[in-house]
């Protein structure tokens, strides 16, 4: 696990090629909404950028969870993400507007998740080293064990299965491979590389919740194998976001042009709320967010050490 | 912007040559921006110890705080002239011993101190809104006495703070308090009427008095985070 270190950013050259000025210092520690770990060790003649010795790489994470227009008292999406042994863990969730407390539902998959991972992502992490073909394999297992984990819960709460209505997005995600594969269970999206990849519903917009699954049959760790599945290489920054990315109404902007100041414009991006502002601003331009939003959004870049800082902690 | 503003994150602010915090290095969403401007008129010098002694007390109290994430703050002082002392920074990056107030001066220019200070403050403001930032604003005047430079009308001030009143934004968001520090409650009432501030509190000269106004300041800050209405 790379030591988590307090660096002066000077300078950053994103992956794209361009040069953009830092001049904050900035601490990132936890699962705050940026993360900024400075890998030590033999990364250099890994990343696909060519890099000086005194290059970092540095990972970033920004986030999002605003409330729709419509929705009164709670924003009905939640997300979770961590940082385990050189993986990113990431995932949305959002609540479906025809459940009941569908922000506790949303909220106990985040909850449940980081539960999964806690439990067993030291075998799960075994298992890769192994074998590199077996992440999706892991990935199933852990939406196996997420739903376990859902239904034991909503066993020893007492909820329904109206109050336990929530779909996942999930990306797992290797910063020195390039590698992302993500698992849809219901509607989402995934943003790479200035590409939006969406999975709906379906014309009936019914999601296939982990709610409608018998707990029965969680057994079979190819139980999830047939959920959407995208995987990516060589990919650098990316994306994953609620449906709620496609009901964004701006009065003079384009969709795709909301959308790509979000996923991938990188004005601000030395404010841990990059996303959150830049909501705000099309907000404030007449933006109506239709449905909850939640994004979470990675920048892989190379980060140029100051002279005379040593990281390798 | 010269090296050394830009290594603290500080940018040329808006025409008053003191550096404000660069907005696109916030990392809150909701800020509350905190001016005071203090008097320091020859008058003042009675109880300036309880004066200092009380602020730098607030200012390491706010810095540990709940609320210091979102405070920034901004230190003016004005007798015959007005000097900021700082742009609008993070609390946390405030040095008490910049609230070291030093009576000096003769006369005191109250209503130019009134109108620099939120002149300052909207500039300000406006730069945050266009960053995507969410803003509260909280004006402090402290004096002990009537404007007698008469370099500036209250009417000027009035009249920017009407502009600022009419939209309904701002009905709850923007806070002008005047404080009147000793007797004289009729001039104090009189100057905030006239500069159309929304509140006035008027305290004594004593320790007591003093650190009961810091006290109101502090009230103020952890309301206007908390979405309270402010009242005195």
């Amino acid at each position: 696990m790379p030591q988590l270190v307090r660096v002066p950013l000077t300078k950053q050259l994103l992956s794209n090629g361009r040069q953009i000025n830092f001049s904050t210092e900035t601490q990132f520690v936890g699962d705050s909404s940026i993360c900024l770990r400075v890998l030590g060790g033999s990364i250099y003649g890994e990343t696909k950028q060519p890099c000086s010795p005194d290059t970092k790489l540095a990972q970033m994470i920004y986030t999002v969870n605003k409330r729709a227009v419509g929705h009164q008292a709670h924003c009905e999406d939640a997300l979770f993400h961590t940082y385990r042994d050189g993986w990113v863990i990431a995932a949305v969730f959002d609540g479906c507007s025809d459940g009941e407390n569908s922000h506790f539902a949303s909220q106990l998959h985040a909850y449940s998740l980081r539960h999964a991972l806690d439990d067993n992502w030291t075998g799960w992490y075994q298992l890769m080293n192994r074998n590199d073909s077996s992440v999706d394999e892991v990935l199933n297992s852990i939406c196996g064990i997420l739903a376990t984990y859902v239904l034991s819960s909503a066993t020893t709460l007492g909820l329904t299965k109206l109050e336990l209505l929530s779909t996942a997005v999930i990306a797992m995600y290797h910063p020195k491979r390039g590698y992302l594969i993500t698992k849809f269970l219901g509607d989402g999206a995934v943003h790479v590389n200035g590409v939006t990849h969406r999975v709906d519903s379906g014309v009936e917009n019914k999601p296939d919740y982990i709610a409608y699954v018998d707990i029965d049959d969680l057994g079979s760790p190819y139980y999830f194998n047939d959920r959407p599945t995208k995987v990516f290489t060589n990919v650098d920054s990316w994306s994953i976001c609620t449906d709620g990315i496609d009901a964004m109404r701006h009065p003079n902007r384009p969709l795709e042009e909301c959308i790509h100041y979000l996923l991938d414009d990188t004005v601000m991006y030395q404010s841990e709320v990059m996303l959150g502002r830049k909501v705000t601003i099309l907000c404030r331009e007449g933006m109506e967010l239709r449905d909850d939003l939640t994004i979470i959004r990675y920048i892989n870049a190379v980060v140029q050490q100051p002279e005379g800082s040593s990281t390798d902690n | 912007m010269n090296t050394q503003e830009q290594d603290f994150g500080l940018m040329a602010g808006g025409g008053y040559n003191i550096g404000n915090f660069d907005p696109s290095n916030l990392q809150q969403e909701d800020i509350i921006l905190m001016c005071i401007a203090m008097d320091v008129s020859g008058s003042v010098q009675g109880f300036k110890k309880e004066l200092n002694d009380a602020f730098s007390t607030f200012i390491e109290e706010m810095q540990k705080s709940h609320v210091a994430p979102k405070l920034m703050c901004k230190v003016m002082e004005f007798g015959e002239k007005v000097y900021e002392k700082t742009g609008y920074m993070p609390i946390t990056s405030i040095d008490p011993a910049l609230l070291v107030f030093d009576p000096r001066d003769g006369s005191t220019c109250l209503y130019a101190a009134a109108k620099k200070a939120v002149e300052a403050t909207v500039d300000y403001r406006k730069q945050l809104e266009n960053t995507g930032v969410n803003v509260k604003v909280l004006i402090f005047i402290i004096t002990d006495g009537q404007d007698n430079a008469h370099n500036v009308k209250p009417g000027e001030v009035a009249t920017i703070l009407d502009a600022i009143y009419k939209e309904e934004r701002n009905v709850f968001s923007f806070e002008t308090i005047l404080f009147g520090v000793g007797n004289d409650a009729h001039t104090f009432e009189q100057a905030k009427e006239d500069m159309h501030f929304k509140h006035l509190a008027v305290v004594g000269q004593s320790a007591k008095e003093v650190r009961k106004m810091v006290g109101f300041i502090s009230a103020s800050v952890s309301k206007s985070a908390s979405n309270q209405t402010i009242a005195f």
